[in-house]
């Protein structure tokens, strides 16, 4: 724990009140004056004795949320202890501590305070601050500050706690355009049908021996009175249509020159972009989603559908490093044997080598066909730099 | 929620406060009463049903007009800054009342407010006033610690408003909750109250110690514009100020039986050189005089007991060089020697400038004396017949001669012509300049701050235009309206007692000060004359009979305290108190001591031990202090042990364990020492683990340590001898270890 004094203005406009007080006592001899000035030298005393005693009782926990994404406000929230006996502590506000000169996750969040009014001796209390994410990836805390100035304002004190913890920013999710999902959902040989294997569907499918795991919820009692054994009801496994959807990073930004690079570095994070909102709709409208991205050494994600499944997805396209060496476009035998949609996002031009020839080609120069953004709004989204000058 | 929509209420009772207190610094009820409305429709107007303000521009162009106004108020008045400065805040302040009321404006009123009273604070040292303060100082501190609050909660709300991204259809975060505890209410009351307190002490402490000798080599310039009520050795009516009645306690007088009753004039300067608006007293040769503290000195050779003497023993509450006596001084009486200076031509008493000045002493003297005794008394100099100065501008002298000449004709008393006035007629013309100015349309009043100062002289101004004044200014016009008719009188400084009772005790105040005038009978005597209209003289004695009476006097009584104890502490004051205290520490260590030597005398003599029972009472004492600091420190370390062990209750077996695990307390001691604290959050194996990077053996030796702990703390059993011993050894080598860098 760091503990430091901010000496800021107001600070310097009471001590220069302070001292032209004195100065006004000893010349006029007034002893109202002196009393004034006793009464106005103590408060600095006071100042910064509360509001370091207040600090010293405090112990900090944050509490970070699993994810956030880009443009989306993010609770972070902080657990605070007020270990003292006596003494309750007003007015802190808590942040994250960026040393200066050191980028971390500053670059990829914009910081929120939270502010607490009041914690009552041995209380612990919860606040919240809003953090506004402004890229994807790993966010890296470290430090907390909590800052106060009770009980005159005069006086800055904080304390530092070194907490380390981290958590995941998603791409943003743009609200893509229905066609265009219609024309990517396979509707031939796949769609929403039954298929003829268990699951956890609705549907009935047969009757076997209850196993260990199995709920007590599906024994089919009426059987089970006939046998002296416990049966149970299985039922069918859904299959609802497929869509695997494959971002295509496999040509690395040097190729293209330095100057080139950063604008293919801004079309890579829009087909991330992009990739994340044809995952999203697909989820949304009840479709299993897969996820390949080809280029860079990472496992294919096989298509489900579950609230789980897909953060896996989006946590998988979040920590794409596009600093990474980069692969040549294989096509894989076993995704290309499967029976399912393929939508593939290129950064640039079009590479229709990399994925089978049913399949559905996008690139970031469409985007803005593709979803409700114009151009300028999808500039924003990939330029932290951008992003804070159109929120401020 | 309910404490931060508190503030706009308090912080406009704290403004309002504020005017009625620098209204009643000003003794001004127009000023309250204007000020005060406006304040009130103020609120009606802005937080009313309507909840309207004015708009920037309108505020800013009122500014500019009140801006304006108080420049001009300045030109008028560019010797009363303090008020000048005073109306400018209150005027600023009655339009920022009408304002917007965000934060920023809440902290601009309230900063107006603190100028009121600190302006306030240079211009009064009534009790009314020093009440204000008082509850301004209360509420002020409440205001502010509840301003933090409301501005941080307004300041918080806004920035979470900006850094809301401007993008379309982007997800709203919830509306800003104060995040609060319990008894949010209760617990900032009581911190208040705890502040106050300790502010109250702290700030009495450094108004009691600060030096007021500071201040005595700066300029005097800007000094001025309230002075207390006291007794002074010269009078300066040049300087415009307000005087406040002073409820101290200037001295306990005992008056002997041989007074006849009546007002008595205990006189103390003799002014009779007047320049300038001022009065000083001329520089004559004084005959030295000493006392044996045993018997009375008489001031003169060839008194002893007079006739018809009155005998007055006065006792000061702080010592006094000058020693005030009623016409005329014949003895002097001391307890202890003393020398003395008297003047003979104006038989007034002083110390000697190289003796200290004396706290008690009685004075011996005949109010009607025969000339033969005065005659003594002045060493048989009779009283020259020497020219006296008035005025320096010749048309002020003439028109109060005018006016003296006017005055002596309507009542058919004119100025003798050709030759000089006898003392006879001089003696009725000062009864009726007296009775002029008693009955004459003139007003008493300590207020003469008020009264525009211009290039004429202060009595003639007095006289002509401002009529109004205080003591010094009637004793100063009818000595010179005497003197404009060519009757010597001088002006003379005391204390008026009105009501003396012979052989009763009673306290004079220092606001019994006065100023009176004496005109010769004779060559060598004189009369006392007192133009200020009785009215304006108060009683030194106490109020008897009905409630008002004791209210009166309660009020008078703390007047004097208020007084006494803030107004007029000084020098003197501190040291004083630093005397008393001392005293009373260095008495208080004398009896402990003692007490003490009393109790091992008896406990020596109790159990037999001979001499040598001191030597064993000492070696008793050192063992008791020896067990005590054992005692702590045990204590200390078992509260210690059962923090680091996380364990809130000790079960019947666990104090053991305590001393058992003692070794794993020391060793997250030896290595906070070391610069490695333990975050509270860590485990002990996964701290260890963050330690092996930096330190490996030491690392090594501490996980083997943590690794006993555990077996200790979690294994359900106790550790053996062995293994605490192997834990201190454990420990001992995790120290050397941080000591040696491995």
């Amino acid at each position: 724990m760091r503990r430091r004094y901010h000496l800021h203005l107001p600070f310097l406009v009471y001590c220069g009140l302070t001292v032209l007080v004195a100065v006004a006592a000893i010349n006029g001899g007034s002893n109202l004056l002196f009393w004034v000035f006793g009464a106005m030298a103590s408060a600095l005393l006071v100042s910064g004795l509360l509001s370091g005693v207040m600090l010293l009782g405090l112990s900090v926990r944050r509490l970070l949320p699993a994810h956030g994404v880009v443009g989306e406000p993010m609770s972070v929230r902080y657990a605070i202890r007020n270990r003292s006996r006596l003494l309750p502590a007003f007015n802190l506000h808590c942040r994250e501590h960026a040393s200066p000169g050191e980028s971390g996750w500053q670059d990829r969040i914009r910081g929120g305070l939270a502010w607490i009014m009041h914690i009552g001796p041995r209380e612990l209390v919860h606040a919240e601050a809003i953090f506004w994410p402004t890229a994807r990836g790993v966010v890296d805390f470290d430090d907390v500050e909590v800052r106060t100035s009770f009980p005159f304002g005069i006086l800055g004190k904080s304390i530092v706690v070194t907490r380390p913890h981290g958590t995941l920013v998603f791409p943003p999710v743009l609200p893509l355009r229905q066609r265009v999902l219609d024309a990517i959902v396979p509707a031939a040989d796949v769609g929403m049908k039954i298929t003829q294997h268990p699951g956890a569907g609705d549907d009935y499918y047969g009757i076997r021996e209850l196993r260990p795991g199995d709920s007590l919820r599906h024994i089919a009692w009426k059987r089970t009175a006939n046998r002296d054994q416990l049966l149970c009801v299985e039922r069918t496994r859904p299959n609802p249509p497929k869509l695997r959807v494959m971002l295509n990073l496999s040509r690395a930004p040097a190729e293209d020159g330095d100057a080139a690079a950063a604008t293919r570095r801004r079309r890579e994070e829009l087909a991330i972009i992009l990739a994340a909102s044809i995952v999203e709709a697909a989820d949304a409208s009840g479709l299993e989603v897969g996820l390949s991205v080809l280029g860079l050494a990472t496992a294919p994600i096989p298509p489900r559908r579950s609230h789980w499944h897909r953060n896996k997805i989006m946590a998988a396209l979040a920590e794409i490093d596009l600093d990474q060496p980069r692969l040549p476009a294989l096509r894989s035998p076993a995704v290309e044997m499967e029976r399912i949609g393929v939508a593939v996002v290129h950064p640039g031009r079009a590479d229709l080598a990399v994925a089978r020839e049913d399949a559905w080609h996008f690139t970031t120069t469409q985007m803005h066909h593709l979803v409700d953004r114009t151009e300028a709004e999808l500039a924003t989204l990939v330029t932290p730099a951008a992003a804070a000058e159109a929120a401020s | 929620m309910k404490l931060l929509r508190s503030f706009p209420v308090m912080a406009f009772a704290l403004v309002l406060l504020s005017i009625a207190g620098f209204s009643a610094a000003q003794r001004s009820v127009e000023m309250f009463l204007v000020a005060g409305t406006l304040a009130a429709v103020s609120w009606y107007v802005t937080e009313g049903p309507r909840g309207r303000t004015l708009p920037r521009w309108a505020s800013t162009m009122l500014v500019l007009l009140v801006t304006a106004a108080g420049v001009a108020d300045f030109a008028v008045h560019p010797r009363d800054i303090p008020g000048v400065l005073g109306r400018f805040s209150l005027a600023l302040t009655v339009v920022k009342l009408f304002d917007r009321r965000t934060a920023r404006d809440h902290a601009h009123l309230m900063g107006l407010s603190l100028l009121l009273m600190l302006v306030g604070c240079m211009s009064s040292y009534d009790l009314l006033f020093g009440v204000f303060v008082a509850a301004y100082s209360l509420l002020g501190l409440y205001v502010l610690l509840l301003f933090q609050l409301f501005a941080a909660h307004e300041r918080v709300t806004e920035r979470r408003r900006r850094r809301l991204p401007a993008v379309a259809g982007t997800r709203r975060p919830p509306q800003l909750a104060p995040t609060i505890g319990r008894h949010v209410g209760l617990h900032f009351r009581g911190l208040a109250f705890v502040i106050a307190v300790v502010g109250l002490v702290s700030s009495t402490l450094l108004f009691v110690i600060f030096p007021r000798s500071l201040g005595r080599d700066l300029g005097r310039g800007a000094r001025g514009g309230v002075t207390a009520a006291g007794f002074a050795d010269r009078i300066d009516l040049d300087v415009g100020t307000r005087i406040t009645d002073s409820r101290r306690v200037a001295f306990e007088m005992i008056v002997g039986d041989g007074w006849r009753g009546g007002p008595l004039y205990l006189r103390g300067a003799v002014l009779d050189d007047y320049r300038d608006g001022r009065w000083r007293a001329t520089v004559t040769p004084a005959e030295p005089l000493g006392t044996d503290g045993r018997s009375i000195r008489w001031l003169a050779r060839g008194i002893l007991d007079p006739p018809e003497t009155v005998r007055i023993e006065l006792r000061f509450r702080t010592p006094t060089s000058t020693l005030f006596s009623p016409y005329v001084p014949v003895g002097v009486f001391t307890s202890q020697p003393r020398s003395f200076r008297f003047d003979p031509a104006r038989q007034t008493l002083a110390t000697d400038r190289d003796d200290p000045p004396v706290w008690t002493y009685a004075v011996i003297a005949q109010p009607e004396p025969p000339a033969p005794l005065v005659t003594a008394l002045s060493g048989g100099r009779r009283r020259p017949a020497r020219p006296f100065h008035t005025f320096d501008r010749p048309d002020e002298a003439a028109r109060v001669v005018e006016l003296a000449e006017t005055l002596l004709t309507e009542v058919g008393h004119p100025r003798p012509v050709g030759q000089p006035p006898s003392p006879e007629w001089g003696m009725r013309a000062a009864e009726i300049f007296a009775a002029y100015l008693q009955t004459g349309g003139f007003t008493y009043t300590l207020d003469v701050s008020g009264v525009v100062r211009t290039a004429q002289d202060p009595v003639t101004e007095f006289l002509f235009n401002s009529r109004r004044g205080h003591c010094e200014y009637f004793a100063s016009a009818h000595a010179l309206l005497c003197r404009a008719v060519g009757v010597d009188a001088r002006v003379v400084t005391g204390y008026i007692v009105p009501d003396a009772t012979p052989g009763a005790s009673s306290l004079v105040l220092e606001s019994a000060a006065h100023a009176w005038v004496e005109v010769p009978i004779d060559d060598v005597r004189v009369a006392t004359f007192d133009p200020t209209p009785p009215d304006a003289l108060d009683s030194a004695e106490d109020p008897t009979g009905g409630l008002t009476a004791r209210l009166t006097f309660l009020v008078q009584r703390l007047e004097g305290v208020w007084m006494n104890r803030v107004v007029q502490f000084d020098e003197r004051s501190q040291t004083q108190l630093l005397e008393r205290l001392t005293a009373g520490s260095a008495t208080r260590m004398k009896t402990g001591v003692e007490a003490a030597r009393r109790w091992m005398a008896q406990v020596n003599r109790a159990f037999y031990f001979g001499p040598a029972g001191y030597i064993w009472l000492g070696l008793v004492g050192l063992a008791g202090l020896i067990a005590v600091i054992a005692l702590v420190r045990a204590i200390r370390r078992y509260r210690a042990l059962r923090r680091t062990l996380g364990l809130r209750t000790i079960e019947p077996g666990e104090p053991g364990r305590l001393r058992q695990l003692g070794f794993y307390h020391d060793l997250l001691v030896a290595l906070r020492r070391g610069g490695c604290t333990k975050p509270p959050w860590q485990p002990p194996l996964a701290f260890i683990g963050t330690l092996a990077a930096g330190h490996p053996e030491t690392a090594e030796a501490a996980r083997a340590a943590v690794e006993l702990y555990y077996r200790g703390r979690y294994a359900g059993r106790g550790l053996t001898r062995a293994e605490v011993a192997e834990g201190r050894r454990l420990v001992a080598a995790v120290e050397r270890g941080l000591r040696s860098g491995s």
